[in-house]
C-alpha cells in the first residue's frame, strides 16, 4: 500500500459509517447504503490528492454521495420495466414505530428534497452549505426544504410534538409557507 | 415539529442499524480499479483518434480492446481469468470477461467479452467458473445463464450454450468439469441439475437430476463416473456412459445458508471420493460401491472450505476456517491410508469471512511437494513432506490461485483485478498483472 492508500483506508474507516447512515437516510435500505457509501469512497479515492490537499475530504465525500445517489435514481427512472406482472414479496409490514413512519414519509419525498433534508436536518448543514453539496442555488435547497417539511409535517404531524418554525430567516418562512400550500 | 425534533427523528430512524460491511477496503479496492479504469479510457481514446487521424488504421477489435494482445508463443500454457466488474462499485460496467494471459512473458491478451443468456443478452453479468479440456483447445466458461466455449488457439468465444433454467427460474450454470477424455462437460446448475454438453458439437444433452444445489463435481480419473456434491447433504454419481443418476449418497448435514457447500477431492487411484462438508466433516466414499464411510471429523466448530489431495493420493489437505480461533485458518492433513487427521497447520486468520470476498482455497504442485493454501489476504506455502508452513505471502482481497502445469508459478488473483505470480522456488510475488474488472471469479491453466 502506498502512502496515498494508506491514507486514504485510514480516512475511509473513520467516515465509512457516517456516510453510510447518511445514505441510508437517502435510500431507506441499508444494503444500497452501505453500496452508495462505498462507491462514493472510491471516486473520492480517485481526486485523493486534490481533496487531501484542500483538507475537504468529508465534504467533498459527501457531495459525491448525494451525487451518486441522485444519479442512481436519475438512471432507475430510465431503465424502469414496465410489467403487469406484479412480484410476490411479502405483505408491507405495518410496523407501528415512529422508524418506520419517518421511514415511510421519507419515502414519499422526491430524491433531492430528500438530499436536502438529511443535509439540514441531520448532517446539521447550513442552507449555503447544503446548496455546495447539491450545486445548486441556496433559494433552490429552502424551497425544496420546505417543501419537504411541508410533506413530512403532513404525513408524520400527529406524530410529532407542536410544529416550531424551522431554520429560516422570517422573509424566507412566507415565501416558504406559501409553496407548502401551493 | 421543529429542527431538534426532526433530526432526532432522523437519527431514530437509524436504529437497527446492521454490522458495518468492509467498505473501506472494498472502496480502496474499487477506487484503485476505477482511476486505473479512467486511465485507460483515456489512453483507449487516444488511440482511437490516431486511428481516426490516419484513416488507413482499420479501427477493428485490437484498437477496441483496452489491452493490446501479444502473440501466444506455441507451447506455452495460457491463464485465463475470469473477472466481472460490479455496476454499483464503478458505474460502467465491463459485465464478464475473460483476459487470457502468457505465462511465459505474464502479459495480459485483448480481454474476451462474454454475452449471456435472455437475461443479459449482451454483455455476461458475471464469470462462474472456467474448464479446460485436457487437449487444452478449448476453455469453458459459465456465465449468469450460459456457458461459452472459447478457442485457446485464436482466443475467440463461440457461441454461447444456453442452459435452460428451471421451474424457479434462477438456475445460474456455475460449476463445470470436463471428463478425462474431453468429450462431455457436466456443468452444474441452480437448484438440482447438472447438464451434460458435448464438447464435440457444443450441444447441451438433457438435464440430470441430482440434490438440490448442485455446487461441486468430480470425475474419476478413468472418466466413468461424475460425483456430484450438493447443499442438500447428498452426493449423486451419474454414469457418463449413460448420464443417468445413480442413488444419492447421504454424506450429512450441509448447510444452505454458506457458500461453498461440499468440496470433493478424488484419489489418483480412483477408489476414494473424499467429500468435506461445509459444516466440518469429511467423508469417504467407496467408489466401487457408492456408499459412504465413517465420517471424519477435521476441526470441531469449523467450516471446510477446500479439500486437495496430493498427486501421490496419500494425503487429503482440508482447509478449516473457525474452529481453531475466531477467524483462524488451518490445514489439516488427513492420511488417506488410515482416515485420520494430523496436527493442523496454522495459515493465517482473515475477517473477510462471510462477505461476499470470503475467500480459501489449496492448490497442490504437480510435484507434490507443496500445499499452497490461500485465504482472503495471504497464501502460505505447506511443505507437505513435513507439514510445516513457510512465511506467508500477503496478497489483498485474495479470490483465486492456480499453478502453472510445470509448478514453477502460483498465479494469485484478487478483488481489482490484479494477478500476482509466485515464485515457488523462493516464494516471493513478482510484478502484478492487471487485467479489466475487478473481482476474478474463475482461474485457470491451459495443459
Amino acid at each position: 500500500m502506498t502512502s496515498h492508500e494508506q491514507e486514504f483506508a485510514e480516512f475511509a474507516e473513520a467516515s465509512a459509517p457516517r456516510l453510510r447512515r447518511a445514505a441510508f437516510l437517502l435510500c431507506g435500505d441499508w444494503h444500497t447504503a452501505e453500496d452508495l457509501a462505498q462507491t462514493a469512497l472510491a471516486k473520492v479515492f480517485v481526486s485523493w490528492r486534490k481533496v487531501r490537499r484542500q483538507d475537504a475530504a468529508h465534504a467533498y465525500a459527501t457531495r459525491t454521495l448525494v451525487n451518486s445517489y441522485l444519479a442512481e435514481k436519475r438512471l432507475q427512472r430510465s431503465t424502469e420495466i414496465i410489467t403487469d406482472q406484479l412480484p410476490d414479496c411479502p405483505a408491507p409490514m405495518l410496523a407501528p414505530e415512529t422508524r418506520m413512519v419517518v421511514l415511510d414519509a421519507l419515502g414519499t419525498l422526491p430524491p433531492r428534497s430528500r438530499a436536502v433534508v438529511m443535509l439540514r436536518y441531520w448532517a446539521d448543514l447550513s442552507v449555503d452549505q447544503a446548496a455546495d453539496v447539491l450545486g445548486c442555488s441556496p433559494g433552490t435547497v429552502k424551497t425544496l426544504g420546505a417543501r419537504a417539511l411541508g410533506k413530512l409535517r403532513g404525513v408524520l404531524g400527529d406524530a410529532l410534538t407542536d410544529p416550531g418554525p424551522p431554520r429560516h430567516p422570517p422573509g424566507d418562512r412566507h415565501q416558504a409557507e406559501e409553496t407548502w400550500h401551493g | 415539529m421543529d429542527d431538534k425534533s426532526l433530526h432526532d427523528l432522523l437519527n431514530g430512524a437509524l436504529a437497527g442499524e446492521p454490522p458495518l460491511g468492509p467498505v473501506a477496503q472494498n472502496a480502496l479496492a474499487a477506487g484503485i480499479r476505477l482511476r486505473r479504469s479512467r486511465r485507460i479510457r483515456a489512453a483507449a481514446a487516444a488511440t482511437a483518434a490516431a486511428a481516426v487521424i490516419a484513416v488507413t488504421i482499420p479501427v477493428g477489435l485490437g484498437v477496441r480492446g483496452h489491452l493490446a494482445g501479444p502473440e501466444q508463443p506455441p507451447g506455452t500454457p495460457i491463464l485465463y481469468v475470469g473477472t466481472y466488474t460490479s455496476k454499483l462499485h464503478t458505474r460502467h460496467t465491463y459485465g464478464g470477461t475473460v483476459v487470457p494471459i502468457n505465462t511465459a512473458t505474464n502479459t495480459p491478451g485483448t480481454p474476451i467479452q462474454l454475452v449471456g443468456g435472455p437475461n443479459s443478452p449482451t454483455i455476461a453479468d458475471n464469470v462462474g467458473k472456467i474448464a479446460i479440456t485436457p487437449n487444452g483447445k478449448t476453455a469453458y466458461v459459465t456465465t449468469d445463464s450460459s456457458v461459452t466455449p472459447v478457442s485457446t488457439a485464436t482466443n475467440t468465444p463461440g457461441r454461447p450454450i444456453h442452459i435452460a433454467p428451471s421451474a424457479n427460474g434462477f438456475d445460474y450454470p456455475d460449476f463445470i468439469a470436463i471428463t478425462p477424455d474431453g468429450k462431455t462437460a457436466y456443468v452444474a446448475s441452480g437448484w438440482g441439475t447438472v447438464t451434460p454438453i458435448s464438447t464435440a458439437t457444443n450441444t447441451p444433452g438433457k438435464p440430470i437430476p441430482v440434490g438440490s444445489g448442485p455446487v461441486w463435481i468430480a470425475i474419476t480419473p478413468d472418466g466413468k463416473t461424475a460425483y456430484v456434491a450438493s447443499k442438500s447433504g447428498t452426493v449423486t454419481p451419474i454414469s457418463t456412459a449413460s448420464n443417468t443418476p445413480g442413488k444419492p449418497i447421504p454424506v450429512g448435514a450441509a448447510d444452505f445458508s454458506i457458500a461453498g457447500g461440499g468440496f470433493i477431492a478424488i484419489t489418483p487411484d480412483g477408489k476414494t471420493a473424499y467429500v468435506a462438508n461445509v459444516s466440518g466433516t469429511v467423508v469417504p466414499i467407496s467408489t466401487a460401491t457408492n456408499t459412504p464411510g465413517k465420517p471424519i471429523r477435521v476441526h470441531k466448530g469449523g467450516q471446510i472450505w477446500w479439500a486437495a489431495i496430493t498427486p501421490d493420493g496419500k494425503t487429503l489437505y482440508v482447509l478449516t476456517w473457525g474452529g481453531a480461533g475466531p477467524n483462524q485458518f488451518v490445514v489439516t492433513p488427513i492420511s488417506t491410508a488410515t482416515n485420520t487427521p494430523g496436527k493442523p497447520i496454522p495459515v493465517g486468520t482473515t475477517s473477510f469471512i462471510g462477505t461476499d470476498i470470503g475467500v480459501g482455497q489449496i492448490a497442490i504442485t504437480p510435484d507434490g511437494k507443496t500445499a499452497y493454501a490461500a485465504n482472503s489476504s495471504s497464501v502460505t506455502p505447506i511443505n507437505t513432506t513435513t507439514n510445516t508452513p513457510g512465511k506467508p505471502i500477503h496478497i489483498a482481497g485474495l479470490l483465486q490461485i492456480a499453478i502453472t502445469p510445470d509448478g514453477k508459478t502460483v498465479y494469485a488473483a484478487n478483488n481489482v483485478g490484479t494477478i500476482t505470480p509466485i515464485n515457488t522456488t523462493t516464494n516471493t510475488p513478482g510484478k502484478p498483472i492487471h487485467v479489466v474488472g475487478n473481482f476474478t471469479q474463475a482461474i485457470a491453466i491451459t495443459p
